[in-house]
């Protein structure tokens, strides 16, 4: 069965804030493939959080949305309160900082409830349904978790807890908001085989929203870059990269050598009319400033930039 | 090769923490030795909880020590306090891993920065004023950041800040507790060529304490691995 | 911003109304307050007597004007000595803990856990009345719940990482105290000082209704309410007007308390010259 894709147009969100305007996420296009597991890598500020919320209508009050965003044929922009409550069964969350997503003041049985209420199940067999999902998870002791409160579990079963709070309905689409943020490397490696897990699990598509290279090399089938708002590259873009910021980005690691990127040149306007990595790039021109540049290259492997390709 | 000046120095360390009335102990650290030369970068590194950031605390006498002495520059300073420990305080710096809980969260970034040459009774003359104005350009801050507060700069800024303070008190001995690793790769491998270009600018030793091996590999001389409070192994890189 | 500047300014006018209006008494007030006129007493608002009389004639609007003197200094002089001891108290019992600790938190929680009205009334009884005992009925009841939550406030604080990054940069005991730690305190401890003086107003009334406080002749608002129990059936502006003042005045204060603690948020400030 074909699942759903998300198709995203002309995407941009900016927040009200007291001084003015910021756009976080700046006229994004692209397409995430069912049946695929999708990196979205960036660093701080490059707005790949805010586009993940702003899938799931997670944003706050004083974000304004602007552009199309489509689940199959679905569009969720427009949508009644009926067709949120699907949404939150179709397409799942897992998000950061499994200590503070988690109620510290409720067990995780009641987090369980909570989530799988939507399937309008008897009490029993939700019961036996959170064992079910938290044996999925690798927990031998289901009994014994769905009594604990959440600081009574270490951060990876906290991490775990949260993936079966996520898949609880069984949705089509996961998407995993920095999932291995402030843990330590053993903690990562749980993280990373929790998510394969998934797979098995029959979760078919996915969206990974981090800034974890390891992570996204072991677990995507594709990997899309972001930067300033905008998504500059998409494919194998950890052994190919094109993108003059993806190169760079990569340079910078400790095993290549710890390149850093080159500073911001003073003057130029946060908001260009141009690509957004022009001020930072070595290889930029007029031309970078001036137009936002194409896409060019197929569905396996776009890049943005007038240079590359 | 010459023998390398020891400047700082832990001998046969070992830590017991009490939890509630003396019912359970927990041994963090275990015989512990470790030796920082003059001019070198150590890295130390481990799994969490194997006692890396207690060793560190105890190097900067910020915990007491069940037993073994720490060393300055070949002089015991485990049993000393108060303004004895003066010279040893200004000449070992702590850069800790959280930029943003290093600072007063009430105070602007410049009076922090400069506050700590109150501490050991310098005022802030024109020559301190000059060696400010060094420093901000060594580490890329532009003055303007000096005027805001803690959450309003972001990670990378903040830990070029926190590095700012500490070289204003002219250490030798600088002790950064996983300083990185909360920072993007990009504004990590900034940071580190700062350290670089800093180290032989200054004179500076560094105790570097990660947990990402590719990073120890390139950036120290030396590594020293723990786990459950004991020294493992020591890897000698040839740099 | 706007929300706590307007709280602000709303504070600021009528306190200052208030605080300016007894300090101007004598010239304001067109009577004399303790002068007795008996052949106008208990007379409603009129045009020669704005406020009305009271029992004995006296002039409302003067009594009233002189009234709130007594009650909001004695209130700030025995809500900042509290305040003071509470938080010397507070602080060195959180930050040396240890012994201090045990002794100092036994002692507050005795004091704690005799009935403050009862222990009020039963110093001011003792002592008898006058602006000392008060004083001290007021401080020794107030200073325990203040020592509370400096004390957890401490405990807090001092677990903060900024704090031990302090101690390794080499500063002493008397600076984490003075320059960080009890700065960090200040917006809880503003908005507690503020409900605290509110407090001790109402205390100070109580005290003077049951005739322990300030006495008669002594205009005060607490007297004057106490004053009208026998007339306040056929004279109600001789308890209304008095209430009145004393609700504006405790609101004032709260909204002040309010107004400052947002203010004291430094996320809030802006980007300036160091």
């Amino acid at each position: 069965m074909v699942g759903k894709s998300l198709f995203i147009e002309e995407l941009s969100v900016d927040f009200m804030i007291s001084t003015g305007k910021v756009r976080a996420v700046d006229g994004v296009s692209v397409v995430f493939e069912s049946g695929k597991i999708t990196g979205l890598i960036g660093e701080s500020g490059c707005g790949k959080s805010v586009l993940g919320m702003a899938i799931l209508d997670l944003l706050p009050a004083y974000a304004t949305l602007n552009g199309k965003i489509d689940w199959g044929e679905q569009s969720l922009n427009e949508y009644s309160i009926r067709k949120r409550k699907l949404l939150g069964r179709e397409i799942g969350l897992i998000p950061q900082s499994p200590s503070e997503s988690l109620n510290p003041s409720r067990k995780v049985k009641a987090h369980l409830n909570e989530a799988l209420r939507p399937l309008g199940l008897k009490r029993q067999e939700r019961y036996k349904k959170a064992e079910k999902l938290l044996r999925d998870f690798g927990f031998n002791e289901p009994k014994r978790i769905l009594k604990a409160y959440p600081h009574e579990l270490s951060g990876g079963m906290q991490q775990r807890v949260l993936c079966a709070i996520g898949t609880a309905c069984s949705p089509e689409w996961i998407i995993a908001d920095e999932p291995t943020k402030g843990l330590d490397s053993e903690l990562c490696k749980q993280v990373q085989q929790t998510l394969q897990s998934l797979r098995i699990q029959g979760i078919k598509s996915m969206l990974v929203i981090t800034h974890d290279l390891q992570l996204a090399e072991d677990l995507c089938d594709t990997i899309a870059v972001m930067y300033g708002g905008q998504i500059v590259e998409m494919g194998d873009v950890l052994h190919h990269p094109l993108h003059p910021y993806t190169k760079a980005f990569l340079d910078a690691l400790p095993k290549n050598g710890l390149h850093p990127i080159s500073q911001i040149n003073k003057g130029v306007e946060q908001y260009s009319k141009g690509c957004c990595f022009a001020a930072r790039c070595l290889k930029s021109r007029p031309r970078c400033f001036q137009e936002k540049p194409p896409y060019k290259g197929d569905k396996m492997h776009w890049v943005r930039c007038f240079d590359a390709g | 090769m010459q023998d390398k000046a020891k400047i700082l120095e832990a001998k046969n360390i070992t830590k017991i923490f009490q939890n509630g009335f003396g019912k359970k102990s927990i041994c963090s650290l275990k015989n512990v030795d470790i030796t920082l030369n003059e001019g070198e970068i150590l890295g130390l590194m481990g799994p969490s909880g194997c006692g890396k950031s207690t060793l560190a605390r105890i190097l900067l006498r910020l915990l007491p020590t069940d037993s073994g002495e720490v060393l300055w520059k070949g002089e015991a300073i485990t049993k000393k306090c108060g303004h004895q420990l003066l010279a040893f305080q200004r000449g070992v710096q702590f850069i800790p891993q959280r930029p943003e809980s290093s600072f007063d969260p009430r105070l602007r970034l410049g009076k922090s920065v400069v506050e700590p040459l109150s501490f050991f009774k310098e005022s802030w003359s024109e020559k301190n004023r000059k060696r400010l104005q060094v420093l901000l350009t060594q580490l890329s801050i532009s003055e303007e950041l000096l005027g805001r507060y803690p959450h309003q700069v972001s990670g990378g800024e903040i830990q070029r800040l926190a590095l700012c303070r500490a070289l204003l008190l002219q250490p030798e001995v600088l002790i950064l507790d996983e300083s990185t690793s909360m920072l993007d790769v990009s504004v990590q491998a900034q940071m580190i060529q700062i350290l670089a270009d800093l180290q032989e600018k200054h004179h500076l030793s560094y105790l570097f304490i990660t947990h990402d091996r590719e990073l120890a590999n390139y950036f120290c001389n030396r590594i020293i691995v723990m786990e459950k409070g004991e020294i493992l192994k020591k890897g000698i890189l040839q740099n | 911003m706007k929300k706590s500047d307007f709280q602000m300014k709303i504070a600021i006018t009528l306190l200052s109304f208030i605080i300016l209006s007894g300090l101007l008494a004598p010239w304001l007030a067109p009577y004399d307050p303790n002068e007795i006129h008996m052949a106008v007493r208990l007379q409603g608002p009129s045009k020669e007597y704005l406020f009305g009389t009271d029992a004995l004639g006296r002039d409302m609007l003067s009594r009233i004007l002189y009234g709130g003197r007594a009650s909001i200094l004695l209130a700030l002089i025995a809500t900042t000595l509290s305040m003071t001891l509470g938080m010397i108290i507070g602080v060195c019992a959180g930050y040396f803990t240890g012994v201090c600790d045990i002794v100092l938190t036994v002692v507050t929680q005795i004091f704690q856990g005799i009935p403050g009205t009862c222990l009020m009334i039963a110093i001011a009884g003792i002592l008898g009345p006058g602006m000392n005992h008060l004083l001290l009925a007021l401080v020794v009841t107030s200073w325990a719940g203040f020592s509370r939550i400096v004390r957890t406030e401490t405990l807090r604080i001092r677990e903060q990482p900024y704090m031990e990054g302090l101690r390794a940069l080499g500063a002493g005991t008397s600076t984490l105290l003075l320059k960080h730690l009890i700065p960090n305190m200040l917006p809880n401890v503003v908005v507690l000082f503020t409900t605290r003086v509110g407090r001790s107003v109402l205390s100070i009334a109580s005290l003077s209704y049951l005739g322990l406080g300030l006495q008669p002749p002594h205009p005060d608002w607490s007297v004057m309410i106490s004053d009208a129990r026998l007339h306040y059936r056929s004279a109600p502006h001789l308890i209304i007007v008095p209430g009145l003042c004393m609700f504006t005045l405790l609101f004032a204060i709260n909204l002040l308390g309010d107004a400052l603690r947002d203010r004291m948020d430094v996320r809030e400030e802006e980007v300036k010259e160091w």
